[in-house]
């Protein structure tokens, strides 16, 4: 009997409009999708190609201390199915001889219009449109068969109410799973056919499939939510409205909102505010090391018995005492100016770090008030999934750090030992003496930019799984129950 | 058999909607429930399908207390409801096929419904089309040839004839009068006294959930059941005012 319910489920889903509608919007938005996604991957790529070899070119002859390396961040191969803050992330690594590293963004901007809209992708895809659809698939299961009667005459038979219900989610969602399948298959097929992705391969398909697997959760969970909501209103036209304000909530508002609430539970300086207090810092420090630079000046001619408040300065020249208490300084100073810039790096260090905390308990506000939403929980697994969410940030800081580890033992610590700096004149330069192996010194590279593995971005994100898990259960669970008592007159 | 036993409804807002029925309609007969608009007509039927839970007395289908055994009571019930619409996008035989298979029927052949609708009238042409194409005459036909085709010792039909030209009407009350003679048990809830007095075997009145009178056919023919009818209507309306 449940074999009948079903069939007689997917005959009429099958027979209604909304069916082809959905099998339309699959079967053209998916693969639309995956191509357009494919394809700004390998502009990107392209464009990480032609910077890494410039950058390359430019700098083999021109080996220098001051030199700026640079690492270029190779696009995320898995952002052709969820973009994420692909826009916002860093490409590019900097770093210097003193170890300080910063990222950058160089991303140009195509189609602004882009922008404005935001990008058709496999997880707008699945978040926007499939979620709706599956409302609107849905809306009236219950309504529309009470209202045509069709529920009282099935009930009237002695078919067990929870039969019926998980007919009802079997049936729908089977449909539905056809249509999303259909697309995704024809998607891969695409791309495979029309771009150099080798979307087939062993690093594409299985994270693949695990994206696939979550958001066939992730649409169960709209899947029994639609039917909950038919079986709690009493027409189909209450039906349709609740489902659209309760997708309204869940998709825009709620994801929209929770970085506001969290801004207000938990206020942060802004960016520029924090930057003013490391200019203040840097200020502070520096004005203490000229004074310290005055105390090493006195102190030194002092030792050579020289009054610093009484001398003549055109005597320094000429005045073998002078010139010795000026090489005392010189080296002396070399010590005191390391001492600041530790100080200053620290200090900054502190601020950052203070401030990066502060971001993360707002960021972590952000993120627990949004996994309200299931669609929150989704954009957080599917977008580290993807190695375009936010876990990211944080791994491109360790990559630079490498970067920065690698630069210094391949190119300044080698480049250093023909460094000298020298006087001339008044004033201190510095320049490579000797005969350089440069051979040995090579320009540093990001040759492997690492991305987190699979399954370190799922334990990473098993809150988020285990909500998703937990959404699909409880509104299984309700509606299947809800049904059990539902009125059906 | 159907009974109802001191079957009483209570609806939270506390509106009594059924006022201990005793009823009980035997094998062979026409059982015609009349009375106004939520005179608790529709609660009884609704009781005996358990769509509803009673707040006092039982329900009996073939002696099964459909509360207890909600399942096993509704293998020995039909139930034909007003404005059948049905799956507007099956054609009749697959409306028919789904609910045959619901009923305990899972291997009846295409000429088995066939031959079915061609008993309760519909054209040959129809069997094959989306029921949404229809007359509302037509889909209730259908939904009384979902009740023929389960073959329950019992039939409930709230309002079946509500909307129906008159000749619609007729063909509907002789298939009525042709399960009869094949021993169903048949209670018609409606507001219809025409038909009533035309095929019923016996008749009873509702009033604000009691069941104010009982006629067999030799009394009402009798007694003139329109008039009777009428003047419980009145009552109630005086009362009312």
């Amino acid at each position: 009997m449940f074999r009948h319910l079903i069939i007689k489920e997917i005959q009429e889903i099958v027979t209604n409009t909304r069916s082809l509608f959905v099998l339309l919007i699959c079967v053209l938005l998916i693969p639309l999708g995956l191509y357009v996604s494919t394809k700004e991957y390998e502009q990107n790529k392209a464009a990480y190609k032609d910077a890494k070899q410039m950058y390359e070119e430019h700098n083999i002859d021109n080996k220098r201390m001051n030199f700026i390396a640079e690492g270029y961040i190779s696009p995320s191969p898995l952002s052709i199915f969820s973009s994420g803050l692909s826009g916002y992330l860093p490409n590019k690594i900097t770093t210097d001889s003193k170890g300080v590293w910063h990222t950058e963004n160089e991303y140009g901007i195509n189609n602004p219009v882009a922008l404005l809209f935001g990008k058709i992708d496999f997880y707008f895809i699945i978040t926007i449109i499939l979620s709706l659809l599956a409302f609107i698939v849905t809306f009236n299961s219950i309504t529309g068969e009470k209202e045509s009667g069709t529920l009282r005459l099935t009930v009237a038979n002695a078919v067990p109410r929870w039969k019926i219900i998980l007919s009802k989610i079997t049936g729908s969602y089977i449909v539905f799973l056809v249509s999303f399948l259909a697309g995704t298959i024809l998607g891969l097929v695409l791309l495979t056919l029309t771009t150099s992705v080798p979307i087939l391969s062993k690093n594409y398909l299985v994270p693949f499939l695990v994206i696939l697997i979550i958001s066939l959760l992730f649409l169960f969970i709209f899947f029994n939510m639609g039917i909950l909501l038919s079986i709690s209103t009493r027409s189909s036209g209450a039906s349709i409205t609740a489902s659209l304000l309760i997708w309204v909530m869940i998709a825009i508002i709620i994801p929209k909102v929770s970085p506001m609430i969290a801004q207000i539970i938990y206020p942060i300086e802004t960016e520029e505010v924090v930057n003013k207090q490391k200019n203040m810092k840097r200020d502070e420090i520096r004005i203490e090391f000229n004074k310290a630079q005055g105390e090493l000046m006195k102190s030194v001619l002092s030792d050579r018995g020289i009054n610093a408040e009484t001398m003549e300065l055109w005597k320094i020249v000429s005045d073998p005492e002078s010139k010795a208490a000026i090489n005392d300084y010189d080296e002396k100073i070399v010590e005191v100016k390391r001492k600041y810039e530790e100080m200053e790096n620290t200090a900054i260090a502190i601020i950052e770090k203070d401030y990066n905390s502060q971001q993360l308990v707002q960021q972590n506000i952000s993120k627990n008030i949004s996994r309200i939403s299931p669609i929150g929980c989704y954009t957080y697994l599917v977008s580290d999934l993807t190695n375009t969410g936010l876990t990211e940030l944080s791994n491109i800081e360790s990559n630079a750090r490498q970067f920065s580890g690698f630069a210094e033992s391949e190119y300044y610590s080698k480049m250093r030992k023909y460094y000298k700096e020298y006087r001339l004149g008044g004033s201190t330069s510095a320049g490579i003496f000797g005969t350089i192996e440069w051979s040995t010194v090579k320009i540093p590279t990001l040759n492997t930019y690492n991305y987190p593995k699979l399954a370190t971005a799922i334990n990473t994100n098993w809150t988020d799984l285990l909500l998703i898990c937990f959404y699909a259960i409880l509104f299984f669970a309700l509606s299947v129950f809800q049904f059990i008592k539902y009125d059906v007159r | 058999m159907l009974q109802a036993i001191d079957l009483t409804k209570r609806y939270e807002d506390q509106q009594l909607a059924l006022d201990a029925l005793n009823l009980e309609i035997k094998e062979g007969e026409i059982f015609f429930l009349l009375g106004a608009n939520g005179a608790g007509k529709t609660t009884t039927i609704n009781l005996f399908l358990n769509f509803i839970e009673p707040t006092g007395g039982k329900a009996l289908i073939n002696g099964i207390d459909v509360t207890k055994e909600p399942l096993e009571s509704k293998k020995y019930v039909s139930y034909v409801s007003e404005n059948v619409m049905l799956y507007g996008n099956f054609t009749a035989r697959q409306n028919l096929d789904f609910f045959a298979k619901l009923g305990g029927k899972p291997n009846l052949t295409k000429e088995d419904y066939y031959m079915r609708m061609r008993e309760v009238g519909l054209q040959e042409e129809a069997f094959e089309k989306k029921l949404k194409t229809f007359s509302k005459g037509m889909r209730q036909k259908v939904g009384l040839t979902i009740a023929i085709i389960k073959d329950a010792p019992n039939i409930l039909l709230d309002e079946p004839t509500a909307g129906l030209d008159p000749k619609a009407a007729a063909e509907l009350m002789q298939i009525l009068v042709n399960l009869k003679r094949q021993g169903k048990s048949i209670l018609m809830c409606t507001h219809d006294i025409f038909r009533a007095k035309n095929i019923a075997d016996r008749v009873g009145i509702m009033k604000e959930g009691r069941l104010v009178m009982v006629r067999t056919r030799s009394e009402f023919l009798e007694d003139d059941l329109e008039k009777i009818y009428m003047n419980y209507m009145q009552e109630m309306v005086i009362e009312n005012r």
